[in-house]
């Protein structure tokens, strides 16, 4: 039983309290992948970026229908790239879990694989880069009226 | 999780998630079981990790109308999701190595394949969806109490 003086909120007041805190985490996650050096952040992103699309799906009922649409869709834009890292990443630890002999085809696809993940890096921090100089989670923020 | 859940705005967090969440579990139980009945095609693999991830970020969303006994069912779905996920990197790295993989790299990766499936299988029957195991998902997932 919920007491006077701490009544329990509203499934409003509920829903947009979990999308302020998953967009917050995501601005930090975005803030990592802008700059260099953090191995570990593409996961991170990949899962702050699945979270907020989740609750955004999930509590669509108490967003702005056209905005929580826009979000979504720059959403899946950072999803996109973070994913195309991410199977680079794989697809170079699978090849030395395979542990091909130097000299085979092996070292030929390493080297092609390591360039597809620099250009594939390049182009997520210029994606976070360019969010960060927007002001997105202000932005969306407001936009989603939370 | 194909439908959009309604919520009842006149009701509590809890109410809501105690109304709603069973059902969800229900509907990723009947995915899993058909999953493990058959041989999945990669398509089908790829689907029901997506749907494992949605499921565990879904039920997050509450994680404060529970209380220990989520995390540890979130950490029993999330293993389910890095089985699938495994399994699913096997096809995507078949497809980015292409033409350039010679029979040693695409024997590991049968092998590893079959390794993920035995792996997902084992989990997915002896822990997850163990004898009473959806019961019992459902009657805590209807327990939800006032969020902190």
């Amino acid at each position: 039983m919920p007491s006077v003086r701490n009544p329990a909120p509203s499934m409003r007041a509920f829903a947009l309290q979990q999308t302020r805190t998953l967009l917050r985490r995501l601005a930090y996650q975005v803030s990592r992948a802008s700059r260099p050096g953090d191995p570990r952040m593409v996961d991170d992103l990949r899962a702050a970026v699945g979270r907020l699309n989740r609750c955004l799906r999930v509590f669509g009922q108490f967003l702005p229908a056209g905005k929580s649409k826009k979000v979504h869709h720059e959403l899946q834009e950072v999803m996109d790239l973070a994913d195309a890292l991410r199977d680079w990443d794989m697809a170079l630890e699978l090849l030395r879990e395979a542990r091909i002999p130097a000299g085979s085809n092996g070292s030929k696809l390493t080297v092609t694989l390591s360039r597809e993940r620099k250009e594939a890096e390049t182009r997520l921090r210029a994606g976070a880069r360019r969010l960060v100089r927007r002001s997105f989670s202000q932005k969306w923020r407001a936009g989603l009226r939370l | 999780m194909a439908k959009r859940i309604k919520w009842d705005e006149a009701a509590t967090a809890a109410q809501n998630a105690r109304r709603k969440l069973p059902a969800l579990v229900k509907e990723y139980f009947a995915q899993g079981r058909a999953m493990v009945r058959g041989k999945p095609s990669p398509a089908a693999i790829h689907r029901f990790m997506l749907r494992t991830g949605r499921l565990a970020y879904s039920l997050e969303l509450f994680q404060s109308c529970y209380g220990p006994g989520l995390a540890h069912r979130l950490d029993a779905l999330r293993r389910v999701g890095q089985f699938l996920q495994d399994l699913d990197d096997c096809a995507a790295a078949r497809r980015i190595y292409g033409g350039m993989s010679g029979v040693r790299l695409r024997r590991f990766l049968d092998d590893r394949a079959h390794r993920k499936v035995a792996e997902f299988r084992a989990c997915w029957t002896g822990e997850v969806d163990a004898k009473g195991q959806e019961r019992a998902w459902r009657d805590y997932l209807a327990r939800a109490r006032q969020a902190r």
